[in-house]
């Protein structure tokens, strides 16, 4: 069990017009819904795989916490840095400016 | 308990009147579990199901290259980057489970012979009213109408990611589906696909037997409700329409 950690924004894929040739400038919202348990893709060195799912919560200040997160199997490797370890999430922007969360990151740096 | 959502998908009316085609086996399994079978995607005959129509897949690359970090640390190499759009896609491919159901006021001779390819079968009819509202589940299901594109040049028709599993090419105009669909956890353990637990009373109007079935079948049929506690829907049972005389 992991205690809930803040969620940082990651990356966003904008949104194109077709013919365009260029992403749609828009100020996006990051949006996420609640009870839906997102993928966790973890990030360690050359490791790049599943490692569970999570929940996302908004916080009073605004920003995300990830909680709840359930691990499919874990397991810790020597060398990782939990210490330092972060959640970041991948997003999917429309034209409508919402930016919704597709998955979660745990990037975990190696010591 | 109904948990059928709408969300930016093509829903048909609720009196939209639906059929579902399947085997004696399947019927026989449906009416002992009180359930209906949602298969995995990945498992569906048609292997484009779920996949990129050409300018949706162009479109794609043109959003990784807009792809924007914000606070990714750069030990999350350009693979991730690259490779994110692809990935989620295979791996809902894997975890997305549908239901399909045949639209329109009358039987379909095309899944008529579909069906037989399997053996005697049977066709349930019932609306697109009953069937979302019999399904108890504690799982989100979608449903829409399934759009059908000439996957060279038309993108997928809806904005929500879940959209291109409603998505089918135009040489099966003629199924006309309405589809339920479910997401599984990714963490779940890989399943052919989920039975979903179904109000029979509800759901089934009419059970229709295949054109040409002889008259045992329909007894079959009907010693099958009345084996599984559904004896009032024994006198729903009837011979296929496309079994009529013609008059000359």
């Amino acid at each position: 069990m992991v205690d809930p950690a803040p969620l940082h924004f990651g990356l966003v894929s904008h949104p194109v017009k077709y013919g365009a040739g260029g992403a749609v400038e828009v100020d996006y919202a990051h949006s996420v819904e609640e009870g839906r348990r997102y993928p966790v893709i973890l990030h360690a060195g050359n490791l790049h795989e599943e490692a569970g799912t999570c929940r996302i919560r908004r916080m009073a200040n605004g920003a995300f916490e990830v909680f709840d997160f359930q691990s499919g199997g874990l397991e810790l490797q020597f060398g990782w840095d939990l210490a330092d370890s972060k959640f970041y999430g991948s997003f999917v922007a429309d034209e409508d400016g919402r930016a919704t969360l597709e998955e979660v990151l745990l990037v975990v740096p190696q010591q | 308990m109904i948990s059928a959502v709408q969300i930016e998908f093509d829903q048909p009316n609720l009196p939209t009147r639906v059929w579902r085609h399947i085997d004696l086996a399947q019927f026989a399994w449906m009416l002992a579990t009180r359930a209906i079978w949602f298969s995995k995607v990945s498992s569906l005959e048609d292997k484009f199901e779920g996949s990129y129509p050409v300018p949706t897949a162009e479109r794609l690359q043109a959003v990784e290259s807009t792809m924007e970090r914000l606070e990714l640390p750069p030990e999350v190499g350009q693979d991730y980057v690259r490779d994110y759009s692809g990935r989620t896609l295979k791996s809902l491919r894997e975890r997305v489970y549908v239901n399909c159901w045949y639209s329109g006021l009358n039987e379909s001779a095309a899944l008529w012979q579909w069906a037989e390819r399997k053996g005697q079968s049977v066709a349930i009819r019932s609306t697109f009213g009953r069937l979302i509202g019999s399904c108890a589940h504690t799982e989100r299901i979608y449903s829409s109408r399934v759009r059908y594109l000439n996957y060279q040049k038309d993108p997928v028709p809806f904005s929500h990611r879940l959209g291109i599993f409603f998505c089918k090419r135009k040489s099966f105009e003629h199924e006309r589906e309405v589809r339920l669909l479910m997401e599984g956890l990714p963490t779940q353990e890989e399943l052919p696909g989920v039975a979903v637990q179904i109000d029979l009373e509800q759901l089934i109007q009419r059970v229709v037997v295949a054109p040409r079935a002889p008259t045992w079948h329909l007894d079959v049929v009907r010693s099958l409700l009345e084996r599984y506690g559904l004896g009032e829907l024994a006198q729903m049972v009837h011979k296929s329409d496309l079994d009529r005389d013609p008059i000359f």
